[in-house]
């Protein structure tokens, strides 16, 4: 184990951040405008000045080799937006809210889009089928900027049952995490129930049932563990796309998470804080692809090589 | 007797036809001996005992008749009843141990499931006892074996390993279906000799389904000839080889593969077995017949008695025009 992930860091995802950093570096720089430019009348020396301050007054490669030496040593560097704070700090203060909605939003829809994907399967063509089906589809279809406002509409102007909108109160989490949920609900649903009609048809279903026994046992224990592979799969970027936050959720429930400044940081050109939530995006997601890989190697043996 | 089996007949109701893959078919099983059921591949067989045993799935499947084993009816009994029976009274085994082994789980979780589905508390017993039932199926290593995956094992080893599951709780009937069909031919002879041995250990009985009647020669001792879904004709091993009393029966014997024939001279049945979603009249193996004769399609297609404990459908020797 301890080999196949220092293969993955060094072979894999060392070289994958790299291209991502470099493409990232140049595109930005290539976006008309720059950090400045949206700022109110500015002389031509003040800009001389913030551009010196900044570094951006040097060859962009020097800039490039610059800041690839910088990160090397933990050091995001200065957002160009919020003056005096680096970016290490403004992701490493909004990144544990969206990590904790994301966790809520992932176990509601893993719990209720399994449940949901088995149920469907067991009937296929019944009206639990059907109903499942057209709920998930729903949930496709609906975005989040459609569900959230009605969920708050039903549950916290009609109900008063939680707020409108804040991160202070467990209830809080509540909405906002249904709300980021509900479209992975619908896929995860689509994926197991796909996953159980393949397997429940296989001999082994039968083998299992001939030596009696329960149906519930013959689901859970024989079914799942094999219908779910496809939905782990998927998991891994969904999951990295969940935690790692969104603006849209995040707006409309005025949550102070990571996700606004993926697209703040690119309207202000930011570009130390674009760099930045790229690099660390993209290390969720290669965090959550390994995962993933452990994880169905722990439930596949075949995938096991001793 | 230890099971009754009367008048099964199971309907897959599909969205495009009706597909009536078992007809009306009844038998016996006796305490302590191997019945075999022999017919072309498609003629019946493994829905006929997966639907004694209630294995197919209800809604498209539906089954009718009756199946009495030990004074309960197996086709009409609860649920729950029914599970207490499979894998404890009456065990399967299948035909391709490389699919019917569950690939995520260990072989000893899968070898122990018997056991434990049925009330057996402790776990640590059970292993116990799954590693001595793979040693008698001469599996070896048993002890570090049963602690793997089935993909680390061969066909012939994983089939072994499936008849000590069928075993493992000390059943009285063994179903087979085609066991050794999908080995190759050494292995073949090998697991029939441990099925014999262990039969004799173990006092079962066993239903043994196969498409090769060479099997059926020296390993059972009655017979039930199927094609199309129905019975046409049952007799003991003997009879069925000496005074054959139905043209299929007759036909399927000269199709057996002998060692002495080569390979050019194989004899195959001509024509194919019938669409099974039409729904036929008369005898269903009429069109490939070479005897066959305009009665053939009027009359009913009925098992009566031609000898002691010999039965066929084909009225044509039953009304003695016809000598095989
Ligand atoms: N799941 C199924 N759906 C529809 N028809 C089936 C299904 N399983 C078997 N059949 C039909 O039932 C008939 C008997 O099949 P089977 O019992 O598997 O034959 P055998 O075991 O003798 O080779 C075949 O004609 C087949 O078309
Ligand atoms: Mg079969």
């Amino acid at each position: 184990m301890g080999k196949f992930i220092l293969k993955r860091i060094f072979l894999e995802t060392l070289p994958s951040l790299l291209v991502i950093i470099t493409v990232t570096f140049f595109l930005i720089r290539l976006a008309p405008g720059g950090p400045f430019s949206s700022e109110k009348q500015i002389s031509a020396e003040v800009l001389e000045q913030l551009n010196s301050h900044y570094g951006m007054d040097k060859p962009l490669f020097a800039q490039y080799f610059s800041y690839l030496l910088n990160i090397c040593k933990g050091d995001f560097g200065p957002s160009f937006k919020y003056p005096g704070r680096t970016v290490t700090e403004l992701i490493s203060e909004s990144f544990p809210v969206s990590l904790e909605l994301g966790l809520y939003a992932l176990i509601f829809a893993i719990l209720t889009g399994i449940l949901a994907g088995v149920v469907a399967a067991l009937k296929p063509g019944s009206f639990m089928d059907y109903f499942t089906m057209s709920v998930s589809m729903a949930g496709i279809c609906i975005p989040a900027f459609v569900l959230g406002p009605l969920l708050v509409l039903v549950f916290s102007l009609k109900f008063g049952w939680v707020n409108v909108s804040g991160w202070n109160t467990f209830s809080d989490r509540i909405l906002p995490s249904i709300t980021l949920g509900m479209m992975y609900v619908a896929y995860i649903a689509r994926l197991t129930r796909g996953g159980m009609l393949e397997t429940m048809v296989q001999d082994f279903i039968y083998t299992a049932r001939s030596k009696g026994l329960s149906e519930t046992a013959v689901i859970f224990k024989h079914a799942l563990r094999g219908a779910l592979l496809p939905v782990i799969s998927f998991m891994g970027p969904a999951a990295a796309g969940m935690i790692s936050g969104s603006f849209v959720v995040e707006t409309i429930f005025s949550i102070p998470g990571l996700g606004r400044f993926f697209v703040t940081a690119a309207f202000n050109r930011d570009y130390t804080m674009i760099l930045g939530t790229v690099i660390f995006y993209a290390i969720i997601i290669i965090i959550f692809n390994t995962l993933v890989d452990i994880i169905q190697t722990i439930l596949n043996p075949r995938l096991r090589n001793y | 007797m230890i099971l009754d089996v009367r008048n099964i007949s199971t309907v897959f109701h599909l969205r495009r036809a009706d597909i009536h893959a078992v007809k009306d078919v009844s038998f016996q099983l006796f305490k302590g001996e191997t019945l075999g059921i022999v017919g072309e591949s498609g003629s019946g067989k493994t829905v006929l005992c997966q639907s004694i045993l209630g294995l197919l799935p209800k809604p498209p499947v539906k089954t009718s008749g009756h199946a009495y084993f030990d004074n309960t009816d197996l086709l009409d009994c609860d649920s729950k009843k029914l599970r207490q029976i499979r894998g404890n009274q009456i065990s399967m085994i299948f035909q391709d141990p490389s699919s019917a082994f569950n690939p995520y789980l260990r072989l000893s979780e899968q070898l122990i499931e018997p056991l434990i589905s049925h009330g057996y508390k402790s776990r640590k017993n059970a292993l116990e006892k799954a590693r001595i039932i793979l040693s008698e199926t001469k599996i070896p290593q048993p002890q570090k074996r049963m602690y793997q995956y089935p993909h680390e094992f061969s066909g012939g080893m994983l089939q072994r390993a499936m008849i000590g599951m069928a075993l493992i709780t000390n059943p009285r009937i063994v179903i087979a279906d085609e066991p050794t069909t999908a080995l190759d031919v050494t292995v073949q002879a090998r697991i029939l000799q441990l099925m014999k041995r262990l039969q004799n250990q173990y006092s079962l009985s066993i239903i043994f389904i196969t498409h090769n009647l060479g099997i059926v020669a020296g390993f059972c001792d009655r017979v039930v000839v199927m094609y199309a879904g129905v019975v046409l004709e049952t007799a003991s091993t003997a009879d069925l080889f000496n005074h054959t009393a139905h043209p299929y029966t007759k036909a399927l014997i000269k199709s057996v593969p002998s060692i002495d024939n080569s390979k050019d001279s194989l004899y195959m049945i001509p024509g194919m077995p019938p669409d099974p979603a039409a729904r036929l009249s008369g005898c269903p193996f009429e069109p490939r017949c070479r005897y066959r004769t305009d009665k053939c399609l009027k009359s009913e297609n009925r098992l009566r008695e031609t000898g002691k404990n010999h039965f066929t459908s084909c009225i044509r020797v039953l009304e003695s025009e016809l000598s095989l």
